[in-house]
C-alpha cells in the first residue's frame, strides 16, 4: 500500500513513529519542557488575565452545566463567573497599568463570599467573544470541568482547565519536534533546537498558562503540519490520508481560524497523489480517506449544529462577512490592508493604519516578542531589536542553506511550496478577518493580534532548525542554542513582568 | 565548543538579570483607585482644595502618587489629608514648594497603620493653580469634590509604602499577593518558580546533550 517517493532527498526519512516507542525520547523531553514552562505561566498569571479567558471560561462553565453550547444573543456570563471576576478587581485591572490584582484580607472576604453564595453558573446562552467557536475544545474543557477534584468554585475549577492548556501545549511542542525531523532527517541535532524555540516562544507560553481555544488550535496545526510532512516525505497511504483529513477536521471544530490552512491539506494530498499516480489503488484510497476523514466529522457537527444545538456552523466567519451597510468592503482596500498588515506602505496607498507606525512591527513583531496580559504590558522597544538582529541571522542562515543545499532540495521544492501556502493562508484569513472587522468597528479598532500567528508555531520551530543546519553542526548548534537561549531569557523576563505588573 | 559558550554565557546573563532586577529598590505599591491618569482631568486654583473619597486605603500606605502638572513653573506648596468619618485623620502629609511637575509622589507623615476608608483631600496652598490627572467620568454621584463642590471628575491616585525596598525584601509580599490572588496560598508562586527554573535546567541539559548524542 505505500508508495514510493519520486523525488530524491537529502537523507532516508526515519522510520515512521508507530507509537509512543518510535519517538525519541529527547522529544518526550522537549514537550515536557513546554509544559512545566505552560504551568509555571499558569501559576504566575492571575486568573481570567490571558486575552478572552473570560469568554473560554464562561462557554466551558455553560457547557459544563447544561450540556449543551451556548449562542447569542449576548447576555453576559453567569452570575458565578461575574461576581468572582467583581471580587478579584478584574475590570478595573485590564488595561490599567497602574492598577494591580485585587489582594488582601478584603479580596479573600468576598472571594469567600461569592463562593458561599454559590451564584447560578448558567448565563442566559452566551460566552461573550468564544460564542461563535465550535465546541470541540470545550467540550473537553467541559469534561474537566465536571470532573474538577478540588471544588465547584470558578477559581477551584480554573487550574485544572489551564493545566489542560499545559497538555496541550506539549502535544504541540512534540508534533512540532516530529515536524522537524520529518522535514531535516539527517540532523538530529537540529531537532531539539527547533522544538525548544518553538517551546520558549513567550507568547506561546503565556498562552498556553491560559484557559484559551488557540491553545487547542496550535495543536491541530502542529499536528496537521507532521501529518502533510510525513504523507509528503513517505508517500500517500490511506492512514496518512485519514491522518490529514483528520486532524484539519478536529481543527475546523475547535476554531473556523483552521480554515487557512485547507488549501495547503488539499495542495499536499494532491502532490501526494501525483507522485503515487502509477499505484491508482494507493491514489483512490488515500485521497478517499482524506476526504472521508475530513467530511464525516464536519457533516455530524453540521447536523447537530442545525438541528439539535440550532447556531450557526461557522458563526465567527458570518460575523466576520457581516459588515455595516455603510461600509463596503473593496478588494483592493482589502489587498492594501492585507500588504500593509506585514509590510511597509508603498507611496501609492492609503494609509489602512493611521494608529501604527508600522503594523508588521508594532503590532506582530513586538507582539510576539512579548506583550503580555491583555495586551497592556510588554518589553522596552531595545528588546525587540535585539531579537530583530537574532531573528535576522536566522532567517538568513536559512536562506542561504536552501539556496547552498539548493541540490539536496530538488524536487522537493513542491514540497516546500505547501507550507508557503499555509503560511500564506494564515496570513490571508487574518487579514481579511481583521479588514471586515475593521469596517464592522465604527471606531476603526484594530482585531488583530500577534497570538494568531501562533498556528505557525511548527514551520517557525523549523525555520530555526533549518537555519542552524544550514550553519553546520558546530555553529548551526550556536545559533540555535543562542535562540533557545534568548526565547528562554524572553520567558523568565517575561514572568518577571507579569508579576511585577498584576502584584508588584 | 560555541555551543557551550552560549550556554554558559546564556545562563550567566538570565542569572545576572534576574540579580539585577531582584536588587533594585521600588516603592511596593498598596494599592491604587483604579482611575487612569487619562488626562488632567482637575484643575486646583490656588488656595484650592480637592476631595475623593471615601476610599479603601490599605495598611503601610506611606505616600501617594498622582499625576500633577503645573504650568512649567516649580509646583506649590501642597497638603494631603486622608480623614475618616467618625475617626478623624488618619494620615497627612505634604510638598513643600519646588517640586518638578509630572509624576508626583507625596509623602505621608507617618505610614497607615491599619486599613481605612478615608477621604482624600489634597490642597494648593500657593499662589498658582495645578492640574491633577485622572479621568472626565461622567457617572452621577461621583465621590469627588473641588473646593465642596461635586464634580463628576476622578483622580488617578496609587498608593505605595513610604520607604523603597529590594527585590529581595519584597518576594514574599509578592508571594502571598499571588496567592490571594489565585484563591489560594502564597505556595502557588513559589511552586511557579521552582517549575520555572525546572524548565530552565532541563532545557539546558537537552542543549547539552544533544550533539553528542547525534
Amino acid at each position: 500500500m505505500t508508495t514510493t517517493v519520486r523525488d530524491s532527498s537529502a537523507a532516508a526519512a526515519p522510520p515512521a513513529p508507530r507509537g509512543p516507542r518510535g519517538i525519541p525520547r529527547v522529544a518526550w523531553l522537549c514537550a515536557l519542557i513546554a509544559a512545566v514552562n505552560a504551568l509555571a505561566w499558569s501559576f504566575f498569571i492571575p486568573p481570567f488575565h490571558v486575552p478572552d479567558e473570560t469568554a473560554h471560561f464562561a462557554y466551558i462553565q455553560y457547557l459544563g452545566e447544561k450540556g449543551t453550547a451556548p449562542k447569542h444573543p449576548f447576555a453576559g456570563f453567569s452570575r458565578d463567573e461575574n461576581q468572582t471576576l467583581g471580587a478579584l478587581g478584574f475590570y478595573t485591572t485590564i488595561g490599567n497599568r497602574n492598577a494591580r490584582v485585587a489582594t488582601g484580607p478584603l479580596m479573600r472576604q468576598q472571594l469567600a463570599k461569592v463562593e458561599r453564595a454559590h451564584y447560578s453558573r448558567v448565563s442566559r446562552s452566551d460566552a461573550g467573544s468564544a460564542t461563535n467557536n465550535p465546541p470541540l475544545y470545550y467540550a473537553v474543557g467541559a469534561v474537566i470541568y465536571d470532573i474538577a477534584p478540588t471544588g465547584d468554585a470558578v477559581l477551584d475549577r480554573l487550574p485544572w482547565l489551564r493545566a489542560l492548556s499545559a497538555l496541550l501545549a506539549a502535544a504541540t511542542v512534540l508534533c512540532t519536534f516530529l515536524f522537524i525531523r520529518e522535514l531535516l532527517p539527517g540532523s538530529r541535532w537540529a531537532w531539539p533546537l527547533g522544538a525548544l524555540a518553538a517551546a520558549f516562544q513567550p507568547v506561546f507560553g503565556f498562552i498556553a498558562g491560559g484557559v484559551q481555544v488557540d491553545n487547542a488550535l496550535d495543536l491541530c496545526t502542529a499536528g496537521l503540519m507532521l501529518a502533510i510532512a510525513i504523507t509528503l516525505r513517505r508517500g500517500l497511504t490511506w492512514k496518512r490520508g485519514a491522518a490529514v483529513g483528520l486532524v484539519l477536521a478536529a481543527g475546523l471544530l475547535v476554531k473556523t481560524t483552521m480554515i487557512a490552512f485547507a488549501p495547503a491539506a488539499a495542495v499536499a494530498i494532491l502532490l501526494a497523489a501525483w507522485r503515487a499516480r502509477e499505484d491508482r489503488r494507493a491514489v483512490l484510497s488515500g485521497v478517499g480517506a482524506a476526504a472521508v476523514a475530513l467530511g464525516v466529522p464536519v457533516l455530524i457537527f453540521v447536523g447537530l449544529s442545525k438541528g439539535v444545538w440550532h447556531r450557526p456552523i461557522a458563526g465567527a466567519a458570518d460575523a466576520i462577512a457581516a459588515t455595516r451597510t455603510a461600509a463596503t468592503p473593496n478588494l483592493r482596500e482589502q489587498l492594501v490592508y492585507s500588504w500593509q498588515s506585514f509590510l511597509p506602505r508603498l507611496g501609492f496607498m492609503k494609509n489602512e493604519f493611521p494608529t501604527m507606525s508600522y503594523p508588521g512591527w508594532d503590532l506582530y513583531w513586538r507582539g510576539l516578542v512579548g506583550r503580555f496580559g491583555w495586551l497592556d504590558y510588554d518589553f522596552p522597544l531595545w528588546v525587540s531589536w535585539v531579537c530583530l538582529g537574532l531573528g535576522a541571522t536566522v532567517v538568513a542562515a536559512a536562506v542561504s542553506g536552501l539556496v547552498r543545499l539548493r541540490g539536496l532540495m530538488r524536487g522537493r521544492w513542491a514540497e516546500f511550496g505547501v507550507y508557503v501556502l499555509a503560511v500564506l493562508g494564515l496570513l490571508a484569513t487574518i487579514t481579511v478577518a481583521g479588514y471586515r472587522a475593521r469596517l464592522q468597528s465604527p471606531i476603526g479598532q484594530i482585531f488583530e493580534q500577534a497570538r494568531y500567528l501562533l498556528p505557525l508555531l511548527p514551520i517557525y520551530g523549523a525555520l530555526v532548525a533549518v537555519g542552524a543546519r544550514a550553519l553546520g553542526r558546530r555553529w548551526g548548534a550556536a545559533l540555535g542554542g543562542l535562540v533557545v537561549m534568548a526565547s528562554l531569557a524572553l520567558t523568565i523576563f517575561g514572568q518577571v513582568l507579569t508579576v511585577s505588573r498584576y502584584y508588584g | 565548543m560555541p555551543l557551550r559558550v552560549v550556554l554558559i554565557g546564556g545562563v550567566a546573563l538570565i542569572l545576572a538579570g534576574l540579580v539585577y532586577v531582584l536588587s533594585q529598590s521600588g516603592y511596593e505599591q498598596t494599592g491604587s483607585d483604579s482611575v487612569k491618569p487619562e488626562t488632567f482631568a482637575v484643575v486646583l486654583p490656588a488656595g484650592g482644595t480637592v476631595c475623593q473619597g471615601p476610599d479603601v486605603v490599605a495598611a503601610k500606605t506611606g505616600r501617594v502618587n498622582m499625576l500633577i502638572g503645573s504650568y512649567g513653573k516649580p509646583g506649590p506648596p501642597l497638603r494631603l489629608v486622608l480623614r475618616q468619618s467618625r475617626v478623624g485623620v488618619v494620615a497627612a502629609g505634604g510638598l513643600a514648594p519646588g517640586w518638578k511637575e509630572g509624576a508626583v509622589s507625596i509623602p505621608l507623615a507617618k505610614p497607615l497603620k491599619t486599613i481605612a476608608a478615608p477621604q482624600l483631600c489634597l490642597s494648593n496652598r500657593g499662589a498658582s493653580r495645578v492640574a491633577l490627572g485622572g479621568v472626565h467620568a461622567s457617572t452621577p454621584g461621583s465621590p469627588t469634590r473641588l473646593n465642596g463642590k461635586v464634580v463628576p471628575e476622578r483622580l488617578s491616585l496609587i498608593y505605595t509604602e513610604k520607604d523603597k525596598r529590594s527585590g529581595w525584601s519584597r518576594l514574599g509580599d509578592l508571594a502571598s499577593r499571588v496567592g490571594d490572588a489565585h484563591g489560594v496560598g502564597g505556595w502557588v508562586f513559589w511552586a511557579a518558580i521552582v517549575l520555572s527554573a525546572l524548565a530552565a535546567v532541563g532545557t539546558v541539559v537537552v542543549l547539552a546533550r544533544t550533539p553528542r548524542e547525534s
